[in-house]
Parts: structure tokens; sequence; C-alpha cells
């Protein structure tokens, strides 16, 4: 059995250096043996380990290599899939204007965007007015929860077939908080109740509701726990020292993070695997 | 058995005069249905102007009401690709754009949300955009609606048009993907969503006989009313391209019946 798992850079294994005085931007043996898959890896003496994570990656990434990966020679039935979802504020969008997709991570900072790429759109009047005036119009967590929402069920729709599988949130889970306090009209959600006097019954996208349907026809091996459980970078905020868990720029997990946060879903891999 | 349809002006009944509430849902596409087949009841889900993210919308509201049964027959209407859900911030309530014209821009009229989507529009208008969302927006109902019977097609737009384009998007570069193992980090650039064959590959897996999607196999319903059956074809479309009368007739005798008659 392989194991293969699909992220952010969180479960790429960003920062995970064997000399934590030097940044590795690329990927190496170090990170691949001491990253979650690496740690999940060892522990269940698995036949092989695959990391499809994309450093900056946003849940459609997840869905491109998932839906790549099941359909490629690589895959088996058998495998054992490892997703750590990501900020559902981040987006891919094909640019017209760029000709190459818009990474819009870790947020939508402007800034922090131009001093990351190497787009000759750090010029482009055009390119600056649209982000800030998408930022102003469609920037809030309505959006966020359509977007996580749908793909939290294309990816459950991709894995129906699929044996053995667990799913959990590896950082940003507060925008179920900010939805529920945000001033939006959910008229998007409402029966259309002009022809049967049918009117708005339940928040089809709280995040309860989301629960359900993912966890609807699974089996005891198919495992969702990005709602049930707090996200993998809370969990750490939430019971451990800063600096035993996160690295000095405090945005990736240390060793002792990836460890904490394996022996804390373990309870879960071990029903799916022993 | 309840009949339960979504999708949307098509599926609603939109030009179907009188606009009555009793007409249109007596002689729209579920109602033809619904009077040649034995259903218990009959529930039109659809919307005016949707997209098939308030398509999803509108399953789920369903799937969490009173009135869902696993027992229900599904019929899904999928609408236009280039169509999307915003929530806007400045008006406080969800945006589907119809379609990339601003003639639907009535009640959005402040300069400032007209500059972004004129901007949005030039921008990120394309076909891999479209086609994203369209994979994950099938998927998502794929998911939702996994306890039904049902039927889904494309009411209208032209799929196969959609995904021949996007083979001529290749000056906008595909997403970067990578796959890492212990010995190397490789390049990976296959992108299932824009394949037609690939996805409804994904689309179909695990579904049973009384599940059935048409939406990649057969023209929309606009194409088939428009192209086959008249003509003249003001007997079939109205003014504003919605099925007449006898577009809603045409479209089950000819097309759905089949189905319909296989599962039910």
């Amino acid at each position: 059995m392989k194991l293969v798992t699909f992220g952010d850079s969180w479960v790429w294994g960003d920062e995970i250096e064997n000399d934590s005085n030097h940044y590795n931007p690329n990927y190496s043996t170090f990170k691949h043996m001491n990253n979650i898959g690496g740690k999940i890896f060892s522990e269940y003496k698995l036949d092989d380990y695959l990391n499809l994570s994309i450093n900056g990656g946003s849940n459609q990434h997840i869905l491109y290599q998932l839906s790549n990966y099941i359909l490629s020679d690589r895959y088996d039935k058998n495998d054992f899939i490892v997703i750590g979802l990501t900020s559902p504020m981040r987006q891919i969008i094909y640019s017209n204007l760029t000709k190459k997709y818009i990474g819009n991570w870790p947020n939508w900072n402007l800034e922090t965007y131009l001093e990351n790429t190497n787009d000759p759109l750090i010029n482009s009047y055009m390119f600056k007015t649209w982000w800030e005036s998408h930022v102003q119009m469609n920037i809030n967590a309505h959006n966020d929860v359509l977007n996580y929402s749908q793909v939290c069920l294309s990816i459950k729709g991709l894995l129906s077939n699929h044996k053995k599988y667990i799913v959990w949130q590896s950082i940003d889970s507060k925008f179920w908080d900010v939805y529920q306090s945000e001033d939006i009209k959910k008229d998007g959600f409402f029966i259309r109740g002009e022809d049967l006097d049918l009117h708005y019954q339940k928040d089809p996208f709280d995040k309860y509701s989301l629960n359900s349907l993912l966890k609807n026809t699974t089996t005891e091996y198919q495992t969702w726990i990005n709602i049930d459980e707090s996200s993998w970078m809370d969990y750490l905020i939430n019971n451990f020292e800063k600096d035993d868990v996160f690295v000095w720029s405090s945005m990736h997990p240390t060793i002792n993070g990836v460890n904490y946060w394996f022996e804390y879903i373990r309870k879960y891999i071990d029903k799916i695997l022993i | 058995m309840k009949l339960v349809t979504f999708g949307c002006s098509y599926v609603w009944g939109d030009e179907l005069i009188p606009n009555t509430p009793e007409y249109r849902n007596l002689n729209n596409i579920g109602g033809i249905i619904y009077k040649n087949h034995k259903f218990d009841d009959y529930i039109n889900f659809a919307v005016c102007g949707a997209s098939n993210e308030r398509i999803l919308l509108q399953i789920l509201e369903y799937k969490n009401s009173k009135y869902y049964s696993e027992d229900d027959f599904i019929l899904v209407g999928l609408s236009g690709l280039s169509r999307k859900l915003n929530y806007i911030n400045i008006y406080n309530q969800a945006f589907t754009i119809p379609h990339w014209n601003n003639m639907h821009l009535t009640n959005f009229e402040d300069e400032e949300f007209v500059n972004w989507f004129n901007l949005d529009k030039k921008i990120n208008l394309n076909y891999k955009n479209q086609l994203t969302r369209y994979g994950i927006n099938l998927l998502a109902i794929k998911s939702a609606i996994s306890d039904n019977k049902y039927i889904v097609f494309q009411s209208i737009d032209d799929v196969d048009f959609s995904y021949d384009s996007v083979t001529k998007e290749s000056y906008i570069k595909n997403v970067p993907l990578k796959l890492s193992t212990i010995k190397n980090q490789t390049d990976l650039y296959s992108t299932v969503l824009f394949e037609k064959e690939k996805i409804k590959k994904e689309i179909l897996k695990s579904t049973n006989k009384n599940q059935l999607w048409l939406n990649f196999d057969y023209e929309s319903w606009f194409y088939f009313i428009k192209n086959k059956h008249q003509p003249n074809v003001y007997e079939t479309l109205k003014k504003g391209n919605h099925p007449s009368e006898l577009g809603h007739q045409i479209w089950y005798r000819d097309f759905l019946k089949k189905y319909i008659e296989n599962i039910i």
C-alpha cells in the first residue's frame, strides 16, 4: 500500500530543514522523511510514499492534483490518501493579462503578491486596479464558504470509489466564524418560493450541514475530520509553546509541530490502517 | 416518488405565457414529465438566471429541507459555463452573472462595481477558468445527489465548444503541479478538468443505471430544438431564446422520455 499526500506547504514540508539556519526552497530527502507524510510512512511501514502537495497551493490545486493522480498509471485503489486542506481564500484564477494563473498566496495583499512574483505586472495599472477592486467587491467569507464547500464535495466525488483516505484542515478554519458574522444576505440559499410557497429552511452551507453531507455514505475508512477537528495550525497554537512548534517565520510547523499533529490524528489513521 | 427539478430559466419555464405559477408548472419540462409519469408530487427548484453554483445551492437547500427524500427522482438542467455566482460586498448580496453582458447590471450600477465587472471580464473571462469551475460544479453536484435517481443534462451552452476552445488557450500557461518523492521532484502539467473524456470518466464513475449524465454526449436543449426540430425556430424558441411550450414538449418527447422510462 502506497501513501499519497495532497495539500499546501504544510503537507509539502516547507521550512523543514536539517540545518535550521538555511532555508532550502527545493524538496529534499530530509523534507520527505520528516514532513507529515514521512512520519505516517515510517510509522505504518507503507510500501511507498508520493507527495503531491504544492507549496503555496490552493484547494483547487489539490483538486487538480487529485484528479490527475486518480487517472494516472500510478493510481492504486488500495493507496492510503491523505489530504490537508488549505485556506479557501486561495484560488486559481487564469489571467488573460498575465497569461498564467494568479497565485494569491498567502493572502490577497497586492504588495506581497508583487514581492513574490516575477510578472511584468508589477508596473501594470490595469492589473493593480483589478486586484484592488476584486478585493473590494469579492473577498468575503461567503465566497470562501461557497468555494470551500464545492471543493470538499468535489473531492468526495473523486474519492467515491477510493477505499482509504483522511481529510483534515491544515490552516485557516476561521472563515466559518466570519461567515456567520457577515451581514450578507443569504438569498443565494433561498428556495424560490413563488411557485410552491416554499421558504428558506436552513443554511445549506453552515458547517454542520456540510459536515453531514461529507460523511453521508462514507465508510469508516473514508474519514473527514476537517470540520470536527480544529485545523493543524490551530491545534499547535492552542496546545504548545510557539517556539517549539513553529519555525522562525511562524508560517510552518517544526518537526515537533509535525510530530504532535501526527500523534493527535493517529487515532483516526489507526482505525483506517490497523 | 416526487419529481424534483433544478436548473436555470429553461427548467423554470421562463417566457411561458401566461406567466403564472400554475400555467408554468403544468407546461414546463417538469410539468410535462409529471403529467406523463406516475409521480406523487412535482417541485420545481429552478431559478431564472441561475449558474451551476446556484443550482448546487438549490440542491443543498433541498437536501436540508423536509421535502428531501432518497426516493425522489431528480432532474438537473445545467446552465451556462460562463455564469458564476459571487457574493458582492458593496451590495451585501449574491450576484449571478448570466452572461458577460452589461444588460444584466440593472440594480448593480455603482461605478466601482461596473469598473470591477468590466475589468474582471477583460482579465479573467477564458475557458480555463470556465472549465475549472464547470468540473468542480459537476463533481460537487454528483456528490450532493449521489443517493437519488437522477438525470443531468445541459440546458444551454455548447460544452464541446468549450472543451475544444480551451485547447486553443495554450498561451495561458497551465498551473504548474509537482510530484515529490524521496528521489526527486518532477513537474506535472496534465489537467484533467480541461479534458472532456477524462472528467466525464470521473463523473460517471460509481454511478448506477438510474443516474445518468447526458451533458457530455448530447448537445444542449437549446441547440437541440434550435438545430434539429423546427424549420421555423420561432415555434420552439421564444424571443428571449427560451423554449416555447412546443420547445418543452419536444425536449421531453424526442430526448428525455426514453431515459426517464428506463429509470422509472
